[in-house]
């Protein structure tokens, strides 16, 4: 798997990833919850949000099993999937704990956490 | 409106799995090929497409490669916004139409970079909301592609085929990479191995090494070249949103391509039916489905059908990729939306080869697709 390197921007993100706990951007003009984080609120350009705890519930968009992962550190198969949580914001995630029969486009999940080498992930599991 | 401009000059390197070259070698060697087909040299060129470090250039990275420096030339325009494939031409095109320069080239490729691993590196976006995933491009356009199959249950057989008919021009094809691989059935596409569903290893492009080139002049100078100029009839872009960061959404980018197309078509007075040959952005077969939905040819949903009932061989009712495409015939990375820029104008020139449509007139060429949340095409035709 690979390491990543969070920017100024993203590192508060992943600081409360380690511990278990899913955040997201808040703008504080509009309103708007949005991902990934932006200096300026897509909705409305606002410069003003704020990080929040996110339900961590929410719905898979689409997936796709990836039956070959781009190297060996990987899981293999992977379940990838577009998540929509419930207050409208989008991430890209893993679905695990299940087989991929098991596994449908709008099927609702929750968010869990796991560890790995390359550091604790943010992955989902079916209801 | 109209471009006032034509494709003199094409080039192609040798296409393989790997080569004994550099990027810039390999990029020069094409330009070179594309200058003498044109009946030119370095000398006659005033406009080039290129990432600029400069004089006045946005990138300083030391090895970015000095294109007036290496060239042994100066220019009068320059164009990096996105200096290959579609985009390239279109900007060269319009650059010659206005009288910015008069000669304009496009050029790219890759070669010494590709190693053993199972994916080229561009197909891996590396930043932090994507990279931990473990996805690659394919994937993106899987995410797309899923919700398609669940609305609309396309029948896989006939997905299949539009992956072996492409594979099979170009196992004809001496020229491709593939050359000598199939045929194909579309049993053989369905029972390859899967890679990220839906799609099969060979529903999937290529990553391979070779470059290409192209020379764009105006039409008065284009009747001094040796060779039948090929006029730029229409195009246009597509830019919806940066690409492999955030999930792209089928709602979102299954129409993409719409607009361009329909500008396009404007700009050369065709219809979608009335091009001979179709040389599509092949990333996967179902993209290829895709733009014959989105370019009004069918409805949503009835791609797989219509292509199946009319055919995309090169002596069916829409040839499509003609030299084995992205698929079978060639990828380069970064240069590769020229290599379908060069099939078209062999194809208009009647210079193709096993791959060449009868009497093929006009050609249709489009970049990048859905997954890529970007989109572009052009129109290519014979001087009349
Ligand atoms: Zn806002």
């Amino acid at each position: 798997m690979r390491t990543w390197s969070p920017s100024e921007l993203t590192a508060y993100f992943w600081t409360q990833i380690n511990s278990g706990i899913l955040v997201r951007p808040v703008c504080r003009s509009c309103g708007a919850n949005f991902f990934s984080p932006q200096v300026l609120c897509p909705s409305c350009q606002s410069d003003s949000w704020e990080y929040e705890e996110s339900s961590g519930h929410g719905y898979i968009y689409s997936f796709t099993e990836i039956h070959r992962p781009p190297d060996s550190s990987f899981p293999s198969p992977l379940i990838v999937a577009d998540i929509e949580l419930d207050e409208g914001w989008r991430m890209f995630s893993w679905i695990v704990g299940c087989r991929s029969e098991d596994v449908r486009i709008g099927s609702r999940v929750y968010v869990t956490f796991e560890d790995f080498d390359a550091g604790t992930l943010p992955v989902f599991k079916i209801n | 409106m109209s471009f006032n401009a034509a494709v003199v000059g094409v080039g192609m390197t040798k296409q393989a799995k790997s080569l004994d070259h550099s990027n810039i070698s390999i990029s020069i060697e094409a330009l070179n090929l594309a200058l003498t087909d044109a009946g030119m040299d370095i000398e006659d060129v005033d406009g080039i497409c290129a990432r600029w470090p400069g004089p006045g250039g946005t990138t300083f990275d030391p090895g970015v490669v000095d294109w007036s420096g290496i060239l042994g030339t100066s220019f009068r325009w320059v164009g990096d916004t996105y200096p290959q494939g579609v985009p390239g031409v279109l900007d060269a095109a319009a650059a010659v139409s206005t009288g910015l320069c008069e000669v304009a080239v496009v050029f790219g490729g890759q070669a010494g970079v590709l190693g053993e691993g199972n994916l080229a590196g561009y197909t891996r976006p590396d930043n932090e909301f994507v990279a931990p995933w473990g996805l690659f491009t394919a994937a993106h356009f899987g995410l797309i592609a899923n919700v398609y199959f669940e609305r609309f249950r396309p029948d896989r057989d006939k997905l299949s085929q539009v992956a072996a008919t492409i594979r099979n021009a170009g196992a004809k094809n001496p020229d491709a990479v593939m050359y000598g691989r199939g045929p194909y059935s579309p049993s053989d596409i369905t029972n390859s191995p899967l890679i990220c569903e839906p799609f099969h290893l060979l529903d999937l492009c290529l990553a391979t090494e070779g470059a290409s080139a192209v020379v764009i002049t105006s039409i008065e100078r284009s009747q001094d070249c040796p060779k039948l100029p090929v006029r730029i009839l229409g195009g246009s872009s597509e830019w919806h949103r940066q690409q492999y960061v955030d999930p792209p959404r089928y709602d979102e980018v299954a129409s993409l391509g719409k607009d361009a197309f329909q500008r396009t078509f404007g700009m050369a007075g065709l219809s979608p039916d009335e091009i001979d040959v179709y040389e599509l952005y092949d990333i996967n077969t179902w993209e290829v489905v895709r733009q014959f939905e989105t370019m009004g040819l069918c409805e949503e949903g009835e791609g797989t059908d219509f292509i199946h009932e009319n055919g995309i061989g090169k002596d069916q009712n829409f040839p499509t990729n003609t030299d084995g495409g992205l698929l079978s015939f060639s990828h380069t990375g970064w240069g590769g939306p020229t290599l379908k820029i060069v099939e078209a104008v062999r194809q208009i020139r009647g210079t193709a080869g096993c791959s060449q449509v009868a009497g093929a007139e006009t050609a249709l060429i489009t970049g990048a697709g859905s997954g890529a949340q970007y989109f572009n095409t052009a129109i290519l035709g014979a001087s009349r």
